[in-house]
């Protein structure tokens, strides 16, 4: 189990862009949760990703319109 | 590939009584668009009540798929972005195919959707669907419109991001109250925000020299972004000051000038036996402007074996996405490749000319095209012998396009164009429909497979409304012939539901459309297959004024060869019949 963070502008369709990066590869999203941060809002992703998807999942999340930064994934205990 | 200006503050002009949908296209306007493609319902009944008087000249095509399509085609011509617009529901749903094609092709493809009244919106309403949820995998960014005011902001934003960085699609979804509003009628100046630019990063100049010391078998790849961001110059002096092998993807075709002694042909599944066998060996590949995508490559995890990668590439999501690559160098090739040239001014490459000699030379040349193919192929080679060097080939998906592709020489880097990333059939006659309007004084052939001219045959009606003086070259086998070669290469010939046998007569077809045809089979005993009467057939098919259309009868069972079998290596690939 992965955390991934992910800040973003809360434009129409952002942070369902960001989570369909996820789904696409049919990963389960264990826990979503996105709350305003400050001008921006913050994405925090739970989920179960091999070290290559979550580079490419990382790499996806930034070329997204809207998407300020992404985190690195940090390593979770099991759910 | 010229883009609009970045203007940075956008006047939306007054007109008086002005509504939503006037803004639209005044908006459209403002930002440089002339032309768009589209197809009415009642969602966008009022944007076309606005059109008149707007500027913009509208091509109704007979389906909005054809409109995507000929918007992509449009701007795969003039690197201007397309425009398609169509109502809701249905008319919406139909343009999804042609926005998954403009991404996977990274084509600046802007939808305008009509949408049911804002009031009824989630009710499930007549020719209600969720175009913006729809569409979401399929853009780059999409907007639901909620208020008039909004739309030049949102036209302005729509278009600076569908060209910049990796170009690709964007969607606006109207609701048709919002189209109907009344807005204010003075003048609208805002400032548009800058899109995010492409993040750069500074040329690796002497780990890159270091990697060019190193190499013994160097080869270069050559993708679609090294049109889109304009660098086909600075590339191909690159390839003049390297000399090192170079191959090309399906849409880097006509970068790599003819005739040079490093050009290996197109890579990958119908690529050329020299590129491929080269790519296997290779132990250092550069690679601009291409993502690498599983046609290219074949197996990945098998795919040049040996090699270090360097990527030159806009979009970092492409990185090593198949395969991991020792180098990124991250940004627009207009700026990273004129870098890698200053730098080889100062610190020139090693010679290579030696690998160059193996690689490119006799003993991996092509053997002789041969087999049931050839009438096709020889086809091919008379009509671009015939073809201005500066047209552009638009070609669908199949076995007519690999063929088409492999037979190109022109230098035109615009010269061909193609449904490469999602291979949608029924692309090319749309497509090659707006190339001809965004350049009308190119010459523009449309070449097709019986399969796919039959997925948007319609537009013959929007050819014939517009004028477009299109040659339309239909390569008919009577098969789904791709996917018949897959059937008789690895189903052991079940050719199930490939046979199109009961075609119908297509020259009769474009007939009732208004547009000449004629046919040309296949003589056996002539030498390649074609008769002697086909210079005469071909000087008539491309010498008439206006469109025409010829459908070349080819052998049912004609292959494609080289041919990299799904899942196999690049150097595994299949030569010719014999060896199945």
């Amino acid at each position: 189990m992965h955390q991934c963070q992910i800040r973003y502008r809360n434009s129409q369709g952002t942070l369902l862009r960001i989570l369909l990066a996820a789904t696409r590869r049919g990963l389960d999203l264990h826990s979503v949760r996105a709350e305003p941060e400050g001008a921006s809002h913050r994405a925090t992703l739970q989920l179960e990703a091999n070290a290559r998807q979550l580079a490419q999942l990382g790499r996806d999340w930034r070329a997204i319109v809207d998407v300020l930064e992404v985190g690195q994934p940090m390593p979770q205990g099991d759910a | 590939m010229s883009t609009l200006t970045a203007a940075s503050v956008i006047e939306a002009p007054a007109l008086k009584p002005r509504n939503g949908a006037a803004l639209v296209w005044a908006s459209l306007r403002a930002a440089g668009i002339d032309t768009v493609f589209g197809y009415p319902g009642g969602a966008v009944i009022p944007l076309y009540d606005a059109l008149e008087g707007s500027g913009i000249r509208h091509i109704l095509t007979r389906h909005e798929q054809g409109a995507a399509f000929a918007a992509e085609g449009y701007a795969r011509a003039c690197g201007r972005p397309g425009v398609a617009i169509a109502t809701s529901g249905p008319g919406a749903t139909n343009l999804l195919t042609g926005l998954a094609d403009a991404k996977m092709d990274s084509v600046p493809l802007l939808c305008i959707t009509g949408q049911v009244r804002s009031a009824l919106l989630g009710t499930d309403a007549f020719q209600e669907t969720d175009v913006f949820g729809a569409t979401l995998p399929l853009t780059k960014w999409s907007h639901l419109v909620r208020s008039a005011e909004e739309i030049p902001r949102v036209v302005a934003r729509a278009l600076r991001l569908a060209q910049s960085g990796r170009p690709g699609p964007v969607l606006i979804d109207i609701p048709v109250d919002v189209l109907k509003a009344t807005v204010s009628g003075e003048p609208m100046t805002f400032r548009e925000e800058p899109a995010p630019g492409a993040p750069t990063s500074s040329f690796p100049a002497t780990a890159v020299a270091a990697l060019l010391r190193e190499a013994r078998r160097p080869v270069i790849l050559v993708g679609a972004g090294v049109k889109l961001s304009g660098a086909v110059d600075a590339v191909r002096e690159l390839l003049d000051r390297l000399q090192i092998p170079a191959t090309a993807t399906v849409h880097g075709l006509g970068v790599i000038p003819a005739g040079r002694a490093y050009g290996l042909g197109m890579a990958g599944m119908h690529g050329t036996r020299a590129a491929n066998i080269a790519l296997h060996e290779t132990d250092l590949l550069l690679v601009l402007g291409a993502r690498l995508d599983d046609r290219v490559t074949g197996d990945p995890s098998r795919f040049a074996p040996e090699a270090r990668i360097v990527h030159f590439e806009i979009d970092p999501a492409q990185l090593d996405r198949v395969r991991k690559g020792e180098l990124a160098v991250v940004g627009d090739l207009a700026a990273t490749v004129p870098e890698f040239l200053r730098s080889l001014r100062a610190k020139p490459a090693p010679d290579f000319s030696a690998w160059r000699e193996t690689a490119c030379g006799p003993a991996r040349a092509e053997l002789a095209a041969g087999g049931t193919a050839l009438p096709a192929l020889r086809l091919l080679d008379r009509i671009y012998a015939r073809f201005p060097s500066d047209g552009i080939v638009v070609a669908d998906v199949g076995q007519h396009q690999m063929w088409a592709a492999q037979r190109f020489r022109a230098d035109a880097p615009f010269g061909f164009m193609t449904s490469g990333g999602l291979g949608a059939m029924g692309f090319a006659l749309p497509a090659a429909i707006g190339a001809q309007l965004a350049r009308p004084q190119a010459a523009v052939l449309c070449i097709s497979g019986d399969g796919g001219f039959q997925m948007n045959v319609q537009e013959l009606a929007t050819i014939r409304r517009c004028s477009a003086p299109l040659k339309l070259l239909v390569l008919d086998n009577k098969y789904l012939g791709m996917v018949r070669q897959w059937q008789q290469l690895f189903y052991q010939r079940n050719y199930a539901e490939t046979d199109l046998s009961d075609n119908p007569d297509f020259v009769a077809l474009a007939a009732a459309y208004g547009i000449p045809g004629e046919r040309l089979g296949v003589d056996p005993g002539a030498p390649g297959g074609l008769p002697a009467a086909t210079d005469e057939v071909l000087d008539r098919f491309l010498g008439r004024p206006g469109p025409a259309l010829l459908v070349f009868e080819c052998p049912p069972e004609a292959n494609v060869f080289p041919m990299v079998p799904s899942g196999a290596a690049l150097s595994e690939m299949l030569l010719c019949e014999e060896e199945n």
